[in-house]
C-alpha cells in the first residue's frame, strides 16, 4: 500500500481507534492474560520504539486521542452511569443492556479502556516535553501545559492508588473511630478504615432562610402545575398579565397576621343606621360597635352577669325578651359569621358546602372538662363556662367520617388535617342564653339615655352626654354614638411575623376589576384555561448547616472545629466535609476523605492554567508539518 | 412579559433591550458605511448598552440579596454582559466593528429569552452556592463563553469570507477568530480549574462526572482539539475554522442543552 498523504491523514486516527480496541480487549481478558498481553506489546513498543516515539508526540495523534476522549466523554452523558445491571435491564431492556455492559459503557469514566486513553494521554505529555525539551524558558508554556495535564493525572492516580473516601452519620454526642470505605460511585462498601482518632459531633445546627408567602400563578401542563409568575411583599401594586387568561392580576396587600376591624363611619342622614362605639377593659380587642336594630349587632354580652342593649326607639326602652343559647358554625374562608353561620343544634344533622358534607352535630358540653384518668370528655356543670361541640362532618364522595371538637376560643381545633381532603375548616361560636330576670342589663335609647336594669326592673337612668366618654356601666366605657353610621371593614396585620398570612389580590379584564382575599393554602381559578392563583409559602430552604466536632485522643479533646458546606475541616490526613443534614435525628451526615493526591492535583491546575496563558498570550508558533511535536 | 409591562416593572430591562436592539442595525449601517455618524452612533449604542447591562445586573444583585449568576434567567443577564465586554475590548484592539451586530443579535436572543421565561421568584442560595468560588468561577466563565462566541463568530465570517484582510494589519478573519479563541480558551481553563477547586471544597471531589462537567470537559478539549490541530499542514483555514465553529456549538449545549440529556436528572449543576 502506497504511504500517500490521503492515507496518511488517516494514520492517526486509525491508531487511535486501534488503541481503544486494543485497550478494551486487554481489559476483557483475565489478569494473566491480559500481563501476559501487555508484555507482548509492549515488546513490540520497544522494537518500534522511532516510530511509535514519533507518533505519539505529533499533533495529529494528539488532535485524534484528544477527539477519541471527548467522544467518550460525551457518549457517558447520554448513558445514565453506575446503574446496577437490573436498573439497566429494566431501562434498556436485556439485550442492549448486556451488549452497553460488555462494551463497558455502563460504567464508562471508571472503565479500563477509559482509564488506558487518559494513561496514554498522560505519556503523550511527558514524551511531548522530552522531545521538545520544553523545560527550556522559550517553551515553558507548552511545557507547563503539558505538564500540568500529566501532573493532574498523576494527582489523581495518586489518590485513586492510596486515598480513601468514606460517609459517616452521627447524632449529637456520637462518636466514630472508623469509616466505611465508599465505591467510586459513593456506595458503601463492607471495607472499613480506621481513623486513629475520634470524631465525635458535638451540636448540629439547621438556619433556614426566613418564611415568605407569596402569590403564584399556576398553569396545569400534564398532570403537573407549572408555576408562572409570582408576586411577593416586594411586587405590591405591579400588574402581572396570566398570559392566556385575557386577564392581568396583582398583589394590593399582604398581610402577615391577618386581621379585619369594622370600622364606622358616618353616613348621610336617613342612610346606614344608628351605631354605638363601645371600648371594654380587659378584652381583646377592646373596641366593639353595636348597630341599632340590625340582628346580632344590636346586642353584647358583657360578662357573664351583664349585656348591652342598643335601641334606637323613642319612649321607655327596655329589654324584657329571654333569649335561648344558640350554636353557630360557620365554614372556614368565611370571614364574616353573622353572613354565613349556620344555627345548629345538638342531635341535629346539617348538610355543608352545597351537599358535599353532613354535618352531625353530635354532642354539647356546655362546661367541657377532659379527665386525663378516665380520657373521657364531660361536663362538669350546665353553665356554660366553657362551651365545647363535638361534631361529626362526612365526607360523601369518600364517604370518610371525621369527628372534631370545636372550641369557639380556638378555631386552629376545627381545622380539617390535611387539607386538602381532610374537610373544611370549621369554627364555633357560642351564644349563651339572656334571661333578663337574671342579668344586669344596661339599655341605651335613642332618647340618648342610659337605662339600667337588674332582674328585669329599672334601676335608673341618665343622660348620655354628647361628644364625650361616658361609662356606661363598670369596664365599659361609651366612645361615640353616631345617630348614622355605616361599617366598613378595615384589613390590617396584627403584627409583622407569618401568623395568619392573607393576601389581597385584584384582578383585572378588561375595564372590569374584581378583589379578593386568599388566606395561606387557598386558590382562586383565574380564566378558563385551568390557571390558577394560589397564595402559598415559598419552599422552605437551608440557609446553612453546621456541626460541631470533636477530635478525641485517648478520651481527650485534641481539636474542635465546625464543619460547614464549603469549610471542611483538616486532621490527621483526613478531611471532613458537610455533606447531609436530617432534622428529624437530628444528624449530621459528614464525608471523610483523605486524598494524598490532592497538592500535585493543585499544582497541576497552577501549571495547566498558567502554562496556557503563557502558550496563547506570549509566544508565536509558526507553522508546522503534520508529523511535528504537539504544541 | 409585554412592552408595556417590561417597561413598568423593569425599566432598566426595558432600555437595554432597546439599546441592544438599536446596536443592531447601528452595527450593520457601520459595516456598509463608515462614516463617522455610523461609527458613532453603533459605538456609541454599544456603549449605552453595555452601561444599562451593568445596571440590571447590579439592580438584581441589590435586589436578590447576592450575586444574581444562579438561575437561568440571571445568566442570561449577565452572558450579554460579558459579550459586550469581550465585543468592545476587540473593538480597542482590532477595530473590529463586525462584532457590534453578532453581539446585539445574540445578546438581543439571550435577553428576550429571559424575558419570555423569568423566573418565578428570586431563588435562594443554597449552602453550596455560599462559595467564595461562586462569582469568580461563573464570571470567569461567562466570560470564556463572551470570547468563546467572538471566535465563533469570526469563524464563520472567516468561513464566508475567507480572503478577507484588514488593510491595517493584514490579518484575517482567521488570525482574528484565533486571537479571540485564545482568550476564550485560556478563560475556559481559569473557569474549569475554579470549578474544580469549588467542587474539592463542596463535596470532596473536584471531579464527579457530572453531565454538566462532563460536557464542560467536552468543549475543552474541543477547543485543544482546534489548538493541536491547527497547527497540522492542511488543517489551517477552512477546517480549523469549523472546528471552532463546533466547539461553540458544544459551549451552547454545556449552557443550554443539559435538560435533554437523560443524565441530567442527577446533575447538581443543570438550571431547573
Amino acid at each position: 500500500m502506497n504511504d500517500t498523504p490521503k492515507l496518511r491523514r488517516w494514520r492517526a486516527p486509525a491508531a487511535t481507534v486501534s488503541l481503544v480496541v486494543v485497550l478494551w480487549g486487554l481489559g476483557r481478558l483475565p489478569t494473566w492474560a491480559g500481563a501476559a498481553a501487555a508484555a507482548i506489546l509492549a515488546i513490540g513498543a520497544l522494537l518500534y520504539r522511532k516510530p511509535l516515539y514519533r507518533g505519539l508526540t505529533g499533533l495529529p495523534f494528539a488532535g485524534s486521542l484528544l477527539t477519541a476522549l471527548l467522544m467518550a466523554v460525551a457518549l457517558g452523558t447520554f448513558i445514565p452511569q453506575g446503574l446496577s445491571p437490573a436498573a439497566l435491564a429494566e431501562k434498556y431492556g436485556a439485550g442492549p443492556a448486556g451488549f452497553l455492559r460488555i462494551l463497558g459503557l455502563d460504567d464508562l469514566f471508571h472503565s479500563f479502556p477509559f482509564r488506558g486513553v487518559l494513561a496514554v494521554l498522560a505519556l503523550c505529555m511527558i514524551l511531548v516535553i522530552i522531545r521538545r525539551r520544553a523545560w527550556r524558558p522559550p517553551d515553558w508554556g507548552p511545557f507547563l501545559a503539558h505538564g500540568g495535564v500529566a501532573t493532574i493525572l498523576a494527582g489523581s492516580l495518586i489518590g485513586n492508588l492510596w486515598g480513601r473516601k468514606g460517609y459517616i452519620e452521627l447524632r449529637p454526642g456520637e462518636t466514630a473511630s472508623s469509616i466505611k470505605i465508599q465505591d467510586p460511585h459513593g456506595r458503601p462498601t463492607a471495607a472499613e478504615m480506621n481513623l486513629g482518632f475520634v470524631l465525635r459531633l458535638d451540636e448540629v445546627d439547621l438556619e433556614r432562610y426566613p418564611e415568605e408567602y407569596r402569590l403564584y400563578l399556576y398553569r396545569p401542563k400534564g398532570e403537573r402545575w407549572e408555576a408562572l409568575t409570582s408576586l411577593g411583599s416586594r411586587e405590591t401594586g405591579r400588574w402581572r398579565i396570566a398570559r392566556g387568561t385575557g386577564r392581568e392580576f396583582r398583589l394590593l396587600r399582604l398581610f402577615p397576621d391577618f386581621d379585619v376591624r369594622m370600622e364606622l363611619r358616618a353616613a348621610p342622614p336617613g342612610t346606614g343606621v344608628p351605631a354605638l362605639q363601645i371600648r371594654l377593659a380587659g378584652r381583646e380587642p377592646p373596641e366593639a360597635v353595636l348597630l341599632a336594630g340590625v340582628k346580632d349587632r344590636e346586642e353584647l354580652r358583657v360578662d357573664r352577669d351583664r349585656s348591652l342593649r342598643f335601641v334606637w326607639t323613642e319612649g321607655k326602652s327596655t329589654w324584657t325578651e329571654a333569649r335561648p343559647e344558640e350554636h353557630r358554625i360557620w365554614m372556614g374562608g368565611a370571614e364574616d359569621p353573622h353572613d354565613q353561620a349556620l344555627r345548629v343544634r345538638p342531635g341535629a344533622s346539617y348538610p355543608l358546602a352545597a351537599g358535599r358534607y353532613d354535618l352531625e352535630v353530635m354532642e354539647f358540653f356546655p362546661d367541657f372538662v377532659f379527665d386525663l384518668e378516665t380520657r373521657r370528655a364531660s361536663s362538669r356543670s350546665d353553665r356554660p363556662r366553657n362551651p365545647v361541640l363535638r361534631v361529626a362532618l362526612k365526607d360523601r364522595e369518600t364517604g370518610r367520617r371525621e369527628e372534631r371538637w370545636l372550641f369557639p376560643g380556638h378555631p386552629e381545633l376545627g381545622r380539617g388535617h390535611g387539607h386538602p381532603g381532610g374537610g373544611p375548616d370549621l369554627r364555633y361560636q357560642y351564644i349563651p342564653p339572656v334571661d333578663p330576670a337574671d342579668h344586669e342589663i344596661v339599655v341605651v335609647g335613642k332618647t340618648r339615655e342610659i337605662l339600667e336594669y337588674r332582674r328585669g326592673v329599672l334601676q335608673g337612668r341618665r343622660p348620655l352626654p354628647e361628644g364625650s366618654q361616658t361609662e356606661m356601666t363598670a369596664g365599659v366605657v361609651v366612645e361615640r354614638l353616631w345617630p348614622w353610621a355605616e361599617e366598613e371593614p378595615r384589613y390590617l396585620t396584627r403584627s409583622g411575623e407569618w401568623r395568619r398570612p392573607v393576601a389581597e389580590i385584584e384582578v383585572r379584564e378588561g375595564d372590569r376589576t374584581a378583589s379578593a382575599l386568599l388566606e395561606a393554602g387557598e386558590s382562586m381559578p383565574l380564566g378558563r384555561e385551568g390557571h390558577v392563583l394560589a397564595f402559598e409559602k415559598k419552599r422552605d430552604e437551608a440557609k446553612v448547616y453546621r456541626s460541631r466536632v470533636s477530635i478525641l485522643k485517648g478520651g481527650t479533646p485534641l481539636r474542635v472545629g465546625t464543619l460547614l458546606v464549603n469549610h471542611p475541616l483538616s486532621h490527621g490526613g483526613f478531611r471532613f466535609y458537610q455533606s447531609r443534614y436530617d432534622e428529624r435525628g437530628p444528624s449530621s451526615g459528614i464525608l471523610v476523605v483523605r486524598d494524598p493526591g490532592l497538592g500535585v492535583v493543585y499544582v497541576g491546575f497552577a501549571m495547566v492554567s498558567l502554562g496556557l496563558i503563557v502558550s496563547l498570550f506570549f509566544r508565536r508558533r509558526p507553522e508546522t508539518g503534520g508529523g511535528g511535536p504537539s504544541p | 412579559m409585554t412592552p408595556e409591562i417590561l417597561w413598568s416593572e423593569r425599566p432598566l430591562l426595558g432600555a437595554l433591550v432597546a439599546a441592544t436592539l438599536l446596536a443592531l442595525p447601528a452595527g450593520l449601517l457601520r459595516i456598509f458605511s463608515r462614516r463617522r455618524i455610523f461609527s458613532g452612533l453603533s459605538l456609541g449604542a454599544a456603549g449605552v448598552a453595555a452601561a444599562l447591562n451593568a445596571a440590571v445586573l447590579a439592580e438584581g444583585w441589590i435586589e436578590a440579596g447576592r450575586p444574581p449568576f444562579k438561575t437561568l434567567y440571571e445568566t442570561l443577564l449577565l452572558a450579554p454582559m460579558c459579550v459586550w465586554g469581550v465585543t468592545l475590548i476587540l473593538l480597542g484592539l482590532y477595530r473590529l466593528w463586525i462584532l457590534i451586530p453578532c453581539t446585539a443579535a445574540i445578546n438581543a436572543a439571550c435577553l428576550l429569552h429571559a424575558i419570555f421565561k423569568p423566573d418565578v421568584e428570586i431563588s435562594r442560595l443554597p449552602p453550596a452556592l455560599q462559595s467564595v468560588w461562586f462569582v469568580p468561577h461563573v464570571v470567569t466563565y461567562f466570560t470564556a463563553y463572551a470570547g468563546l462566541f467572538a471566535s465563533f463568530s469570526l469563524a464563520l465570517l472567516a468561513l464566508t469570507w475567507p480572503s478577507w484582510h484588514c488593510e491595517r494589519s493584514g490579518l484575517g478573519f482567521e488570525d482574528y477568530a484565533h486571537r479571540a479563541a485564545s482568550f476564550g480558551i485560556a478563560a475556559l481553563t481559569l473557569g474549569l480549574v475554579m470549578g474544580a477547586i469549588w467542587g474539592k471544597e463542596a463535596w470532596g471531589d473536584y471531579w464527579t462526572w457530572d453531565p454538566k462537567e462532563n460536557w464542560a470537559l467536552v468543549s475543552w478539549l474541543s477547543y485543544l482539539v482546534y489548538l493541536h490541530l491547527r497547527l497540522v499542514r492542511g488543517w489551517k483555514g477552512r477546517p480549523a475554522m469549523s472546528i471552532l465553529v463546533f466547539s461553540f456549538l458544544a459551549v451552547v449545549f454545556t449552557y443550554l442543552g443539559m435538560t435533554l440529556l437523560p443524565t441530567a436528572g442527577g446533575s447538581l449543576h443543570v438550571y431547573q
